[in-house]
């Protein structure tokens, strides 16, 4: 019987192994780690593994890791890796099966270097992490030390293709195959039910025609001009209207001290949301947030989204990346359907939210 | 008696100087003289003094009334009254020495001139100062070079006619008529006498036409296209030279308003100009051909208006100040077009008859050039300088941008992207939004427009202007074109309340630059103390100083500006 092994560092990567393995593996035996970087990842465990849908579920110790072995350090590099079978058991708690034929990993992070320094016979398959699975090329030897290094460099060599939702957006440049992940359903009954159950979903209550989806800007020391796009958005289409979903890595919930937002009631992963929500779905107003364009990647929704990334003022990577840029546009052009919006100035935006909203009259 | 000179005056509105001019005529040293007094429907006291001139000078003076034709018009009907052997033109406001008609009319005899021709002294009334100028550098006339190098050769007034000479030639019915046939006459006319004396004594005066700036002021350049074709072919590389050493004055210092108008012209002669010899050798007047390479504004207004009439204020202001300009109306019927957008049939469809008129402007202006003019615009002849900038637009605030006025050369790339976008799929269209947004975010990002409500000149030729130009009139002289359709009682204007506060703003900004660089410049200098009184100000000193304050503050730009505000202001509490 064929056999995997997923390992899975946030929600947009357990939905994608959940969906892929009862897709792609109905049958087959299949171990998930789920790892500490993703927040409440002890309680997903527990419910993860009640649902049988995995042999094995475990709990990954990877932040650890990644704070004490820097990637871009020859040093911490080498060190890691020739400690790496310690690591790797302290890192995962219990032993891996001794083979597997696949291994579906989302990040070039130290875990999924690891096993692949371990495994020999399998073929790695690198899963969807967002858009940044579309442009950025992670085994290129001049990104990190890591990349260097001859064990390092493993994973890469072993990895068969690179699993997107969109295979034809790809532009990595990297020379890697990219084939099509299955997308998620909403007449997937199944799917539905096991992620509500995994996430404990409860339909949120009051959400507001028009939410903001906002990101980890400050948590990672970004400064930019995203709470003045709030207010604009705000004052566009009316304080009632508007609400802001806050980053949970950014702690204090800024927009609602500064009273841009009333609390929301939105603590469910987005899309997992957007797979349950049929109608009265809000139109999502985001910088860049990977969430408002995993609706139309792995559901294939065409919603009302308003990307402000040409409006925003701090100095993140789409601005510095010509690739990252030329994927938004190429995703704009291509894919992204007739409610996708990316205002050029903030009075653009304000006619294109009260268009949304249903001020023009039509 | 035999009438030796014929003295004709036309008379209109001069009712304080006609006396003097008639009588510096009745002083003449030659006698046998006659003068004509042409009343052009003077609605002052000038019909009166006309007819008692004549009834005191029965010999001398006749008069004629007719209704108010123009100052040519009342010039031919003198001529065609006058028996002497030699005509004269008088302005009505001008004066004549006493020696100038005896010593032109013997220096006509002696050379048996048809023209004889003195000099100008100018008198500027104001300013209380006077220049003569010389018509000509020799007395005896050479004249194909007078008509290249001489002066005055346009004035019909320092010049006596031999009155045969006259014979089936009139002034045309328009302003400028001097221009459009003295010069010309003079290169038909074989022998010219010259007396180089300041007999002619003209008096420049604000508010006459040479001084002010009206529409029908066009007029100067249809002068010029006369003079052009129908001076003597003879002397064709002459008359082109001296109009163009004339077209560059009123190009770059007289007229500057007609700048688009004298550009067209010169491109009408484009080969009389650029082949011209006497052009090539003179270098500063040569610079005239330079004009040839700039883009020019046609002058032509694209009114769109589909389903509702074009307002009379607006007829009445273009007919007022562009009395020459192509005028192009677009209605509803052009939405058979075959290369229409979709949206814009759609926009048409839904009542969205804004998007559909700015859809059609944008196309004509795009094929045509010229400038867009919404019904509600009050466009004004300062209009005009606009012409000289290849595309040009206004804010209308601060936030948005106008399109009440707004125009540009034929096939401009900006007006053609702005065309093509409708028939993107984009919000624009979607919403039917209005052409000051898509213009506005087109600006913005394609050329950086900054929304400050300032001046700004985009990628060389793009020019974007202050509220006060093509939208609101803030009395600093720059309005070019207003709202029609927001009335204010004489005295007032209309502004909305963001541009005041940005106009003040803006005020308070230049006071202070002004402020910096007088401290730059005198650095240690201290505004100077107030003198001491005896230590006590009086009531009456304090009074006079209060008065000053009020007054500076009443002649204020911003106070101006503002005083419908405070009028509204002052309802409210009531």
């Amino acid at each position: 019987m064929e056999s995997a092994l997923f390992l899975v560092n946030s929600v947009y990567h357990l939905l994608t192994a959940v969906n892929l393995k009862r897709r792609l593996l109905p049958q087959g035996e299949a171990d998930l780690v789920v790892t500490n970087l993703l927040p409440g990842a002890g309680d997903l465990v527990s419910r993860l593994e009640e649902t049988g849908l995995f042999r094995r579920v475990i709990l990954g110790q990877s932040k650890e890791l990644a704070e004490q072995y820097p990637m871009n350090r020859e040093e911490a590099v080498s060190r890691c890796l020739d400690q790496r079978e310690t690591l790797l058991r302290w890192s995962l708690g219990e032993e891996l099966s001794p083979v597997y034929d696949r291994v579906f990993f989302p990040n070039f992070d130290w875990l999924s270097r690891l096993l692949a320094c371990r495994y020999d016979a399998p073929e790695f398959y690198w899963m969807e992490d967002g858009f940044s699975s579309y442009v950025i090329d992670y085994a290129r030897p001049d990104r990190a030390a890591v990349n260097r290094h001859p064990l390092g460099r493993q994973l890469r060599a072993k990895t068969r293709a690179a699993l997107l939702y969109e295979p034809r957006l790809a532009m990595r440049g990297d020379g890697l195959a990219s084939l099509p992940l299955p997308k998620l359903s909403r007449e997937d009954q199944g799917l539905r039910e096991v992620l509500n159950f995994v996430f404990q979903y409860r339909t949120p209550r009051d959400l507001p025609p028009v939410l903001f989806l906002e990101q980890s800007f400050r948590a990672e020391n970004i400064r930019g001009n995203d709470l003045e796009l709030m207010e604009l958005c705000r004052q566009a289409v009316g304080p009632g209207n508007f609400g802001v979903k806050p980053h949970p890595r950014n702690g204090e919930n800024l927009p609602q001290s500064l009273g841009l937002t009333r609390k929301l009631d939105l603590s469910v992963p987005w899309e997992l949301f957007l797979l349950n929500q049929e109608e009265h779905v809000p139109t999502v107003v985001t910088v860049c947030s990977n969430a408002a364009l995993s609706g139309r990647l792995c559901l294939g929704l065409d919603l009302p989204t308003v990307m402000l990334y040409k409006l925003y003022t701090g100095r993140v990577l789409w601005k510095e990346d010509p690739v990252l840029l030329r994927y938004l546009e190429a995703f704009r052009r291509q894919f992204a359907g007739k409610h996708y919006y990316v205002p050029q100035t903030v009075f653009e935006l304000g006619s294109v939210l009260k268009y949304l909203g249903g001020q023009y009259g039509d | 008696m035999e009438i030796k000179v014929s003295v004709i005056i036309p008379v209109y509105e001069v009712e304080p100087f006609l006396e003097r001019a008639v009588d510096s005529v009745l002083a003449q040293t030659l006698e046998e003289k006659e003068i004509i007094l042409v009343d052009d429907g003077s609605p002052d006291g000038c019909p009166a003094i006309c007819d008692r001139y004549a009834q005191e000078y029965p010999q001398t003076v006749r008069v004629i009334h007719q209704e108010n034709q123009g100052l040519g018009m009342a010039r031919n009907a003198g001529a065609a009254l006058a028996r002497g052997e030699y005509i004269a033109f008088l302005d009505s406001d001008d004066t004549v020495e006493p020696e100038m008609y005896q010593t032109l009319y013997e220096k006509a005899l002696e050379g048996d001139c048809d023209l004889v021709m003195c000099d100008v002294r100018i008198r500027y009334v104001e300013e209380n100062r006077e220049v003569e100028v010389a018509s000509y550098s020799r007395e005896e006339v050479d004249l194909g070079d007078y008509i290249a190098h001489g002066n005055n050769i346009t004035y019909s007034v320092n010049k006596l006619f031999r009155r045969s000479l006259w014979e089936g030639i009139r002034y045309e019915k328009m302003l400028f008529e001097d221009i459009a046939l003295i010069p010309a006459l003079v290169t038909r006319t074989h022998k010219i006498g010259y007396v180089p004396r300041a007999f002619y004594n003209y008096y420049r005066r604000g508010g006459t036409i040479s001084t002010s700036q009206t529409g029908q002021m066009v007029d100067i350049v249809r002068a010029f296209r006369t003079f052009l074709t129908t001076c003597d072919p003879l002397y064709k590389e002459e008359a082109v030279y001296a109009a163009a050493r004339q077209l560059l004055w009123n190009m770059t210092q007289s007229r500057t308003l007609f700048l688009p108008d004298f550009i067209g012209l010169l491109r009408e002669f484009e080969a009389d100009f650029r082949l011209n010899p006497y052009l090539k050798q003179d270098p500063a007047t040569g610079k005239v051909l330079d004009f040839l390479d700039r883009p020019v504004v046609p002058q032509r207004f694209i009114l769109a208006h589909c389903r509702r009439p074009l307002p009379p204020e607006l007829e009445k202001a273009l007919e007022e100040n562009f009395p020459a300009a192509q005028r192009v109306e677009l209605e509803e019927d052009l939405l058979s077009r075959e290369d229409l957008p979709e949206n814009v049939g759609q926009a048409a469809k839904l009542g969205r008859w804004q998007y559909v008129e700015e859809y059609l402007s944008l196309k004509e202006l795009w094929e045509r050039g010229g400038i867009v003019l919404a019904p509600e615009a009050c466009p004004r002849l300062t209009l005009n300088a606009r012409r000289m900038e290849p595309v040009f637009f206004g804010f209308e605030n601060t936030q948005e941008l106008t399109t009440l006025c707004f125009g540009a050369v034929p096939r401009h790339y900006v007006v053609q992207a702005l065309l093509q976008s409708y028939g993107e799929d984009h919000i624009y269209n979607r919403a039917f939004l209005p052409l000051a947004d898509r213009l506005r975010d087109f600006l913005i990002t394609r050329f950086g427009l900054n929304m400050t409500g300032k001046r700004q000149v985009l990628a060389g030729e793009v020019t974007v202007h202050l509220p006060s130009v093509l939208a609101y009139d803030l009395h600093d002289g720059d309005n070019c074109c207003k709202r029609g359709d927001l009335p204010a009682p004489e005295g007032f204007e209309v502004v909305s309340g963001e541009v005041l506060a940005f106009w003040s703003q803006r005020l308070l900004e230049n006071w202070n630059l002004y402020k910096a660089e007088r401290k730059k410049k005198a650095p240690g200098k201290k505004p100077p103390a107030p003198k001491a009184g005896g230590g006590t100000i009086s009531q009456a000193q304090l009074e006079e100083e209060r008065r000053k304050v009020a007054a500076l503050y009443e002649e204020s730009t911003s106070w101006k500006v503002t005083r419908p505000l405070r009028a509204i202001a002052r309802l409210w509490k009531k």
